[in-house]
C-alpha cells in the first residue's frame, strides 16, 4: 500500500503524522510551525468526523441513492 | 509569467429534498429555473438567446461568466448547474472567480429550498455514489500551433470543410424529416386514440389515452434519433479532425507536460471512496480514456479535451461562421480534463498555479527533455491507485515514481523562475508552496489537513472509523463536497482550513468582472441591456438590435 494511501494516526497531542514513513528533520522541525494539527484542530476534526459517522450510519444508502447523476456530464 | 488567459468550468451536482416531490426527484430543470431567479437577484443575469431567441439554459452575468443547465438527451431532468468563470488574467484570479460562484451559487440554492419548503443544495465534486464522471475543466490560452505546425493544421481544415459542409446539411434535412414523421404520428396517434378514449370516458370507463403523453412519447424518440443520426453524421468529420490535432495542435504541450499533467493529482487530487472501498487519489482520473478527444460524449474523455475544437467545425453549418473561423486562429484554450473538484482553496490554487508555470515553461523551451509517459491514460490510473510512489513508465523504457516526476518539474520551475529577467513575486511564491507541499506529502502528510483535499479527506474518513462499511464511506465522500453544508464547510467553520483569498475578495468577484480580459466588455454588456432589451450573447460576442458587438477571442471558462 502507498503512503498515500495509509490511515492518518491521530495521536492524543502533537502533530498528526502518517504514522509509517520516516520522518525527515525538516519536517521534525517544523512540527511547531501554525499548521501543525495540534489538539484543537485534532478535536474539532474527531467532532466533524463523528457527526459525519452518526449521518451515515443512518442514511449513507439514501445519501449515495440519491447522488446519482443520470451518465454524468461532459 | 503566469500572465495568461485562465478560466475554469465545474459542473454542480443537484441534490434537492423538496416537500413537493415526495420521496421522488425533484425536476433539476425546474430548480435550475428557480436557481437562476435567485442569482438574477443577487446579480445582473440576461440568457444567453440564441438563433430561435428561445434558449434559457445558458446565462451570462454581470462578471463576464456563464450558468447553464447541463443535461443528457436520456435525462433531460436529472441535469447537473455548469458555471464558469470569466476569463481571468492568471491563476489567483480564477480562484477568486471559481470560489465567487461557488459562493453565489450556495447562497442562491439555499433561497431556493427555503422558499420550497425543503433544501436544495450543491455539490462540488466529480463523480456520483454510482461511478458517473462529471465535474471541473480548466481553460487556459495557449499555442495551437506555430510555423509549419500551424500550415499544415489550416490545410487540414481547409480540406475538411466540405466534409462537414456535407455532415451538417445532412444533419439539418434528416433532422427536417425527422420532425415531420414525429408530428405526423403524434396527429395520427390522436386523432386515432382520443374517439376511442371519448367512448370509454362516455361508458363510464378510466381514461386510458393521454395526448399530451403521445405527443411527448415522439417528442422524445425524435430527440434520441436526432442524438443518433448526429453522431452517426458527425462521426467522420471527429475522426478526421481528431486525426488534425494529434498530428498538429499543442506539440510542444503535450511533449513536455504530459507527464506534469497525470501526477498533479498527488497535490490537487480529491480522493475517492472506490466501489469496491479502495481508496484513489482522484475522481476523473479513472474515466480518462485517450490523450486527446475523439468524439463527443462522456464515453470518450481526454487528457486534453477537444470538444470545443469539434463543436467550431459544427459550426460550419450552424449558421456561426465565427465559430468555424476561430479555429484558424493560432492561439486557443487548452482545456484540460483529468483534473477534481477542490474544495481547499490551497490545492486549487497549486492546481491552477502549477499549470499554468509549467504551460510557460514548455512555451520558454525549457521542458523538451521532461519525463514522458509511455501510455499516459495507463500513468493516470496508476498515480491514482497508488499515489506519490506509482511507478510510472517512460517513453525510452525508465520509470519514474509520480513524485519524482513532479520534483522534476518543480526543479525546473526554480531554476527557471529564479534566472528569469522578469521576476515574478506571485512565481517565486508559488515554487517555494509547491516544493514544501510535496515535502510535507512524503514526509508529515497530516500537515496538510486543510490544505490538500485528498489528505483532508482521507483524514476525516479515519477519523470517522475504519469499520465503517462502502457504502457509508461513499457517504462521507461525497457529502464531503456539498458547498456550504458539507463536511468540508464543517471543518472551515472550526478554522481547519487555509484559505488563500478573504471574503471581500470573493464578493468583489461575484459583481465585477476581470478588468483586462474579454469578460469586461462582456459583462459591461449584460449589466447595460434594459431588462426587455432583445439581445444574444455568447463567449465571442453579442448582438443587440441589429449591432454585432465582437468580445476578444480568447479562451475562457465555457
Amino acid at each position: 500500500m502507498s503512503p498515500h494511501a495509509r490511515p492518518v494516526h491521530i495521536p492524543a497531542e502533537g502533530p498528526v503524522t502518517d504514522g509509517t514513513s520516516a520522518r525527515s528533520p525538516a519536517s521534525q522541525a517544523a512540527e511547531g510551525s501554525p499548521h501543525a494539527l495540534r489538539a484543537p484542530a485534532l478535536r474539532a476534526l474527531e467532532t466533524v468526523a463523528s457527526l459525519a459517522r452518526a449521518e451515515a450510519e443512518a442514511e449513507a444508502a439514501r445519501i449515495v441513492a440519491e447522488s446519482e447523476v443520470p451518465a454524468g456530464g461532459e | 509569467m503566469l500572465g495568461r488567459l485562465v478560466g475554469l468550468e465545474q459542473e454542480y451536482a443537484v441534490r434537492a429534498r423538496l416537500p413537493s416531490s415526495g420521496a421522488a426527484r425533484p425536476d433539476h430543470r425546474d430548480v435550475f429555473v428557480d436557481l437562476i431567479g435567485a442569482v438574477g437577484r443577487r446579480v445582473t443575469a440576461r440568457p444567453a438567446g440564441g438563433l430561435w431567441g428561445a434558449t434559457r439554459e445558458r446565462w451570462f452575468t454581470q462578471t463576464g461568466g456563464s450558468i447553464y443547465y447541463e443535461s443528457l438527451v436520456a435525462a433531460p431532468d436529472g441535469g447537473l448547474v455548469e458555471a464558469a468563470t470569466p476569463e481571468c488574467r492568471g491563476p489567483s484570479e480564477a480562484l477568486r472567480y471559481g470560489r465567487a460562484w461557488d459562493r453565489l451559487l450556495a447562497d442562491a440554492a439555499r433561497e431556493v429550498g427555503r422558499a420550497r419548503g425543503g433544501s436544495i443544495v450543491l455539490r462540488k465534486n466529480g463523480r456520483d455514489g454510482h461511478g458517473h464522471v462529471y465535474g471541473p475543466q480548466e481553460n487556459y490560452e495557449t499555442v495551437l500551433a506555430s510555423g509549419l505546425s500551424l500550415l499544415a493544421w489550416r490545410a487540414g481544415l481547409v480540406v475538411l470543410l466540405p466534409l462537414a459542409a456535407v455532415a451538417g446539411v445532412a444533419h439539418i434535412a434528416a433532422n427536417l424529416v425527422a420532425i415531420a414523421l414525429a408530428t405526423g404520428l403524434a396527429l395520427v396517434a390522436v386523432g386515432a386514440l382520443a374517439p376511442l378514449d371519448l367512448a370509454r370516458v362516455a361508458l363510464g370507463w378510466p381514461r386510458a389515452f393521454a395526448p399530451g403523453v403521445a405527443i411527448g412519447r415522439s417528442v422524445e424518440r425524435f430527440v434520441r434519433l436526432e442524438t443518433l443520426w448526429f453522431a452517426v453524421l458527425f462521426g467522420p468529420l471527429m475522426v478526421c479532425l481528431s486525426l488534425l490535432l494529434r498530428a498538429f495542435a499543442w506539440r510542444p504541450y503535450r511533449r513536455g507536460a504530459t507527464g506534469f499533467l497525470v501526477t498533479r493529482m498527488i497535490v490537487s487530487g480529491v480522493g475517492t471512496v472506490e466501489p469496491d472501498g479502495s481508496w484513489a487519489l482522484s475522481e476523473k482520473a479513472g474515466a480518462i480514456r485517450r490523450e486527446l478527444r475523439w468524439a463527443f460524449g462522456s464515453g470518450d474523455r481526454g487528457l486534453i479535451e477537444t470538444g470545443h475544437l469539434l463543436k467550431a467545425l459544427h459550426g460550419t453549418v450552424m449558421l456561426r461562421p465565427r465559430d468555424l473561423a476561430s479555429l484558424w486562429w493560432p492561439r486557443q484554450r487548452l482545456q484540460i480534463g483529468i483534473g477534481d473538484a477542490n474544495l481547499c482553496e490551497v490545492a486549487e490554487y497549486l492546481k491552477l498555479a502549477t499549470t499554468a508555470l509549467v504551460l510557460d515553461l514548455v512555451e520558454a523551451g525549457v521542458l523538451d527533455d521532461a519525463p514522458r509517459p509511455a501510455d499516459p491514460v495507463e500513468a493516470a490510473r496508476d498515480v491514482s491507485r497508488d499515489g506519490l510512489h506509482a511507478q510510472v513508465r517512460l517513453v525510452g523504457g525508465r520509470t519514474l515514481t509520480a513524485i519524482g516526476i513532479q520534483r522534476f518539474y518543480l526543479a525546473r520551475a526554480e531554476a527557471w523562475v529564479a534566472s528569469h529577467p522578469a521576476p515574478s513575486l506571485e512565481a517565486h511564491a508559488l515554487v517555494r508552496r509547491w516544493g514544501e507541499v510535496l515535502d510535507l506529502l512524503e514526509n508529515d502528510p497530516a500537515r496538510l489537513v486543510g490544505r490538500l483535499d485528498h489528505v483532508t479527506k482521507r483524514a476525516l474518513l479515519d477519523a470517522a472509523g475504519d469499520d465503517l462499511d462502502v457504502v457509508a464511506r461513499k457517504a462521507i465522500d461525497l457529502r464531503y463536497h456539498e458547498l456550504d453544508v458539507g463536511w468540508l464547510a464543517h471543518l472551515d467553520l472550526s478554522g481547519l482550513v487555509e484559505h488563500l483569498i478573504d471574503d471581500d475578495d470573493v464578493a468583489r468577484a461575484i459583481v465585477e468582472p476581470p478588468s483586462d480580459t474579454p469578460a469586461a466588455l462582456r459583462g459591461a454588456v449584460v449589466r447595460g441591456l434594459a431588462p426587455d432589451e432583445p439581445a444574444t450573447i455568447d463567449w465571442s460576442r453579442a448582438r443587440v438590435g441589429g449591432r454585432v458587438i465582437p468580445f476578444e477571442p480568447r479562451p475562457r471558462g465555457g
